[in-house]
């Protein structure tokens, strides 16, 4: 059965086996620029910019949960509200098992810079040099008045963190790619059921 | 792209023990995939016609990753393991609801299998392999919980044990 969806995946082999058998060439299909990409020497590492990005995801949907609950809309929906707010939950745990991961490796830089950042994510962006086009930006002012709206914002939410988190997943070192594929696929998840 | 002899024991082979810990996680997660797949032809007779199209999907998504790792472990001159006759389930199967336990068992096993694998390869591309496995049954997992009683409908951290 062709899986031409899955063809650029045969590639791992190669430099699999010339790591197994190779000898002299094994260095040769090694992604060093990958791996020295996500050690972080002179370059912000990306679990940074996650972390930062998760934070503010978890503010922004907490604030969408509470115009859903309190707003003036009478057709508020109690068993959406609490489905987003486990999805602003799971995004706060998120920021703090990166947070502990980042403490474990560096001085932390994110005290005094995390904690109040604003929920817009503009400072995620450092981080996608090789992502894909992610989905549209939300206005972080955008008026939220109704149930719709305010799953339409946090399915984007969603479907930015799972980008972002993905697109890094290759080039981090083992230690953090278990992690940060974990947040991938939560978000991925959390986008499948609630769509 | 035929896989040439892997070389006899020899002090060269001493990279082998480095990158085994790749291949035996890769060849854990076939083995959830074939599980999965065993899993879903069990589980489909318990369900509602409703639901038994998206079991059959979850299969076939299922099998197309299993014959594409086989195939890749293969051509690699890595011997991939075969299904097992039968699996211990963990629970009885015998309506709908422990139908739908055992789909979100056996996603869970399959996320928990390829975050393994992110754990111990390098490789970007197989990374995103693993990624995908991972990712796609976390998704798959979600959408089963959404369909039963099941809590939390999406763990935090999917595959992780």
């Amino acid at each position: 059965m062709a899986d031409p969806e899955y063809a650029h995946l045969r590639d791992w082999l190669v430099p699999r086996r010339s790591l197994l058998f190779g000898g002299g060439t094994a260095l040769a299909g090694l992604p060093l620029a990958g791996v020295l990409a996500g050690c972080g020497r002179g370059q912000p590492d990306p679990l940074v910019a996650l972390t930062i990005q998760a934070r503010s995801d978890a503010t922004r949907i907490d604030t969408i949960v509470q115009v859903l609950r309190t707003g003036s809309t009478p057709s508020t929906d109690p068993a959406l509200a609490d489905a987003l707010a486990a999805v602003a939950d799971a995004r706060r745990t998120h920021a703090e098992a990166l947070a502990v991961e980042l403490a474990d490796e560096a001085p932390p830089p994110l005290q005094g810079t995390v904690p109040n950042a604003e929920p817009t994510g503009p400072t995620a962006k450092q981080s996608t040099a090789t992502a894909r086009p992610t989905a549209p930006s939300i206005e972080p002012t955008a008026p939220i008045s109704a149930a719709d709206t305010a799953l339409t914002s946090v399915l984007a939410v969603l479907d930015k963190a799972h980008q972002r988190a993905a697109a890094v997943v290759p080039s981090l070192p083992r230690s953090h790619a278990a992690l940060v594929g974990s947040i991938a696929a939560c978000c991925a998840a959390y986008r499948a059921v609630l769509h | 792209m035929k896989p040439s002899p892997p070389p006899g024991p020899s002090p060269e082979n001493r990279e082998l023990a480095t990158a085994s810990d790749t291949a035996a996680a890769v060849q854990a997660a076939l083995g959830t995939e074939h599980a999965a797949v065993w899993c879903y032809g069990l589980l489909v007779a318990f369900l509602p016609p409703a639901l038994d199209r998206l079991a059959r999907q979850d299969a076939t998504a299922h099998r197309a990753r299993r014959d594409f790792i086989s195939r890749t472990l293969a051509d690699a001159g890595v011997p991939p393991i075969a299904a097992e006759p039968g699996y211990r389930t963990p629970n009885t199967v015998v309506d709908q609801a422990s139908a739908i336990h055992l789909a979100i068992s056996a996603e869970a096993d399959a996320a928990a299998a390829w975050r393994s694998v992110l754990e111990r390869c390098d490789d970007p591309a197989l990374r995103r392999v693993a990624l995908e496995g991972l990712t796609d049954a976390a998704v798959r997992g979600a959408q089963w919980a959404a369909r039963s009683e099941t809590a939390p409908v999406v763990p935090t951290f999917p595959g992780r044990t």
